[in-house]
């Protein structure tokens, strides 16, 4: 296994983390994400529509005062999350 | 730049957070869940006493509760974790929160059968929020051990 496995959308930490996160939920409020990362706003933004653009995870805004935006992981997201672990598990040698 | 073995257990930590880095469930969280029960106890156990137009407001009216609990808890907590993935420290809390609803249900039709809706539905309003208090405790419990493990 080398590092051409390694998804290069993905391997940035905080993009990694924020895939673990949703790769374990049904969905994750963009408050709940910018927690877990400890990043500002606009620093999020940033990462989640590189994600989004990769078609890795999909957004949906509820409207009105107090509207948030939560976020899911997509099939293509997920399964590409998949071969990033394999592969990160594999090059550490932790690989099953 | 962290290391691949840094990046590994990074992601290790952040597919647990849905689990364990939740806000604490708000004070009306399992009041309200244990009322909600009762009404749809009691509602299902008085409807051949009840109008049909009655009996269908109190169930879209119920419906529609439910709804609007399940939007604000999920605001609240801002995560719902996948069942699949609970780490190991979760499993029997999850699988004792299942078996506790069935046994629950399986009480509230006996009592139902037995004495009538009302005290059934009482039954179902006291017996989820019981549960509730367990399975919360038992919760703290679990994350606590997960934080342990990662740390």
């Amino acid at each position: 296994m080398t590092l051409d496995a390694l998804d290069p959308v993905i391997h940035a930490p905080k993009r990694l983390a924020t895939m673990a996160v949703l790769a374990n939920s049904t969905s994750a409020s963009f408050g709940f994400l910018r927690e877990h990362l400890g990043i500002s706003d606009s620093d999020l933004s940033k990462q989640m529509t590189t994600l989004e653009k990769a078609g890795y995870i999909k957004a949906s805004k509820t409207r009105g005062p107090g509207g948030t935006t939560t976020y899911q992981i997509t099939k293509e997201g997920a399964a590409a999350y998949r071969r990033h672990l394999a592969a990160l598990r594999a090059i550490v040698g932790t690989g099953e | 730049m962290e290391s691949n073995e840094e990046a590994l257990a990074a992601a290790e930590r952040a597919a647990v957070a849905p689990w364990i880095e939740q806000p604490a469930t708000p004070w009306w969280y399992i009041p309200s869940f244990g009322l909600l029960m009762g009404a749809v106890v009691l509602i299902l156990g008085e409807r051949a006493s009840m109008s049909s137009a009655w009996f269908a407001l109190s169930a879209i009216a119920v419906v529609f509760l439910i709804g609007a609990w399940l939007g604000a808890v999920t605001a609240h907590q801002g995560v719902v974790p996948r069942l699949r993935s609970a780490p190991p420290e979760f499993v029997p809390v999850v699988r004792g929160y299942f078996v506790g609803y069935v046994l629950l249900l399986a009480m509230v039709v006996i009592v139902y059968l037995a004495a009538d809706s009302r005290v059934a539905a009482v039954l179902a309003a006291v017996g989820t929020w019981i549960g509730l208090v367990v399975y919360e405790k038992r919760y703290t419990i679990a994350a606590d051990a997960v934080r342990r493990r990662l740390t």
